[in-house]
């Protein structure tokens, strides 16, 4: 029943055909595109020089790529650490049931489907120093000396776009362990209720051990997505003042499209494929042992 | 729980409602006042509500930018659904040496960032004169898309009995016609998950447009609003008043769709 021949090829092509284009057209040559083009110096008019390693040696003497790099890492463990537990912590609330939890719910996972650019532009009229809303709650809660130009400062500008970030996603988190959380059965719950188990044993020797694999999951779909961040860096901050909020991201993309060195904006994306590649698999690995401790 | 344990989760539970809800609430009562009440009185409503600023940011430009949103994004997501099933439909029901490998490798997509494919893309783009068409925003949303969307298709077609496929070709169908006629429409809730999934995904994408695009009529809604905040930039309610008319459609479908988009969001979260 089965097609042969020239009629498989056909129908093969036909199915899979679009998909194998598309995805290699658009995703895989494009990598090694940008492997290659990491060997030369290019601004993307005139002839590509070929430089070898340059770009290389170039990327681990080049002070602000560091501070980038540091920068992604801290908008990382940022994610990690407020929009996981502070997630988890709604979720397990939500899992008591009290009166309003699906209009909880909902309000909180609004901010999830809106897109960077409207929170972003409402976020930098809130942080405004001169008429932003936060400025304002401070000054009437006598906190004068608190109130910050909060995206045009280098020691707030980072966290002011962290605290945003997780603004956003909180509400992600929340929705994805209530999910994981809804299967575990209200019998194992009750049952350890009844032994006398108080409510934290409960959360932390059942809750958070058998929902593992989906914490597993968060880390890593967290980590990935925050290492690569840009677009509220890129909207509220444009990665200053002085490179104090630049992330891998937005230094490639300004290296790349506004300062047209192609050839080393393409080693900085080629240097963030492979970090983020090498971190994936060495969580997986980490976490993946986790799942056999709790197993 | 006893009574002091319950008052403590519920206030934690309106704290974080006010830190989520105020801002949006807060923006559109700005959007509501004009620009002088906006920054002599910040916090409280407006001494008259004004509907000029609505009429104003959609005259000027939202409303272009919000019509090529819709249609950049309907056309993406209609050739991602397409394009997706297809293949996941062909991988199920024709399985060969090296499928697997082919579903791992677009499994391995997702954890590719978009960042370390736009300079090719941009000089493909600029060398094949697809630069600023159309093309340059469909062609990456199908293929940024494709990954999650191929994975739950084919997961999908793996879990419909094989009898189903033999009944259509006993009844004379070749594979085309066993997939247009059975497959597709069989696979209903998978096109709803994707399509909430990436409609999402596509219509706010910001990298794209601001690299692939410069002529108004491709401008999308995020890029279009960052040009309308920096063409307004000291007009706070009108800009106000833009990010309410962008935000109200998707509240809007949130408020009855939600379930759907709840679930198909968290299906599709291996994205993120």
């Amino acid at each position: 029943m089965h097609e042969k021949g020239i009629k498989r090829l056909v129908s093969g092509s036909f199915f899979m055909g679009p998909a194998l284009l598309i995805f290699t057209g658009i995703i895989i040559l494009p990598i090694l595109m940008s492997m290659y083009y990491s060997l030369f110096q290019w601004d993307g008019i005139s002839e590509k020089i070929f430089i070898a390693f340059d770009n290389y040696s170039r990327l681990m003497h080049d002070p602000v790529l560091w501070i980038s790099l540091k920068n992604s890492i801290w908008l990382t463990l940022g994610a990690l650490l407020i929009q996981l537990p502070v997630g988890l912590m709604f979720a397990i609330i939500l899992g008591y049931k009290l009166k309003g939890s699906n209009f909880f719910k909902s309000i909180y996972f609004t901010p999830v489907m809106l897109s960077t650019a409207v929170l972003g532009i409402l976020w930098g009229q809130i942080y405004d120093p001169n008429f932003g809303l936060l400025n304002n709650v401070l000054i009437s809660l006598g906190l004068e000396q608190w109130t910050h130009a909060w995206l045009g400062e280098e020691s707030t500008a980072l966290l002011s776009v962290i605290a945003v970030v997780a603004w956003q996603y909180i509400g992600f988190y929340i929705i994805v362990y209530v999910g994981a959380l809804q299967g575990i059965s209200d019998e194992v719950l009750e049952a350890a209720r009844v032994e006398g188990a108080s409510e934290w044993r409960i959360i932390f020797s059942i809750q958070i051990p058998l929902i593992w694999p989906t914490i597993t999951f968060t880390v890593l779909n967290c980590v990935i997505n925050s290492l690569k961040y840009f677009d509220l860096i890129y909207i509220m901050t444009g990665g200053g003042p002085n490179n104090a909020s630049e992330v891998l991201a937005s230094y490639m993309m300004r290296n790349a499209f506004r300062l047209m060195d192609y050839g080393y904006g393409s080693t900085i994306s080629t240097f963030l494929l492979l970090f983020g590649l090498a971190l994936a698999f060495i969580i997986s690995k980490g976490l993946g042992q986790g799942n056999k401790k709790f197993q | 729980m006893n009574k002091i344990g319950r008052i403590i989760l519920y206030a934690l539970l309106l704290l974080h409602l006010v830190i989520t809800g105020y801002p949006f609430v807060w923006m559109t009562i700005s959007a509501f006042k004009d620009n002088k009440e906006y920054f002599a009185n910040p916090w409280g409503l407006p001494s008259e509500w004004k509907f000029s600023n609505f009429v104003d940011a959609w005259n000027q430009g939202i409303s272009g930018y919000l019509f090529n949103s819709l249609y950049i994004t309907v056309f993406s997501v209609a050739g991602l659904l397409l394009v997706a099933t297809l293949i996941g439909y062909y991988l199920s029901v024709r399985p060969f040496r090296g499928s697997k490998v082919l579903l791992g490798a677009f499994f391995l997509g997702m954890l590719i960032p978009v960042h370390s494919t736009l300079i090719p893309l941009f000089t493909m783009a600029n060398a094949t004169g697809t630069y600023d068409t159309f093309w340059s925003l469909f062609l990456p949303y199908i293929a940024f898309n494709l990954p999650i969307a191929v994975f739950l298709s084919y997961t999908f077609f793996q879990s419909i009995p094989k009898d189903l496929e033999e009944a259509a070709v006993v009844d004379g169908c070749g594979i085309y016609q066993t997939f247009f006629k059975v497959y597709f429409p069989l696979a209903k809730p998978i096109l709803a998950t994707v399509t909430i999934l990436s409609f999402f995904n596509i219509m706010n994408d910001f990298v794209f447009p601001l690299v692939m695009v410069s002529k108004e009529s491709l401008k999308t809604l995020p890029l279009g609003l960052m040009m309308f905040k920096g063409n307004f930039s000291a007009n706070y309610s009108l800009i106000s008043a833009a990010l309410v008319i962008t935000t109200a459609p998707i509240i809007i479908l949130y408020t009855f769709l939600q379930k759907y988009i709840q679930k198909g969001v968290v299906a599709g979260s291996v994205k993120g």
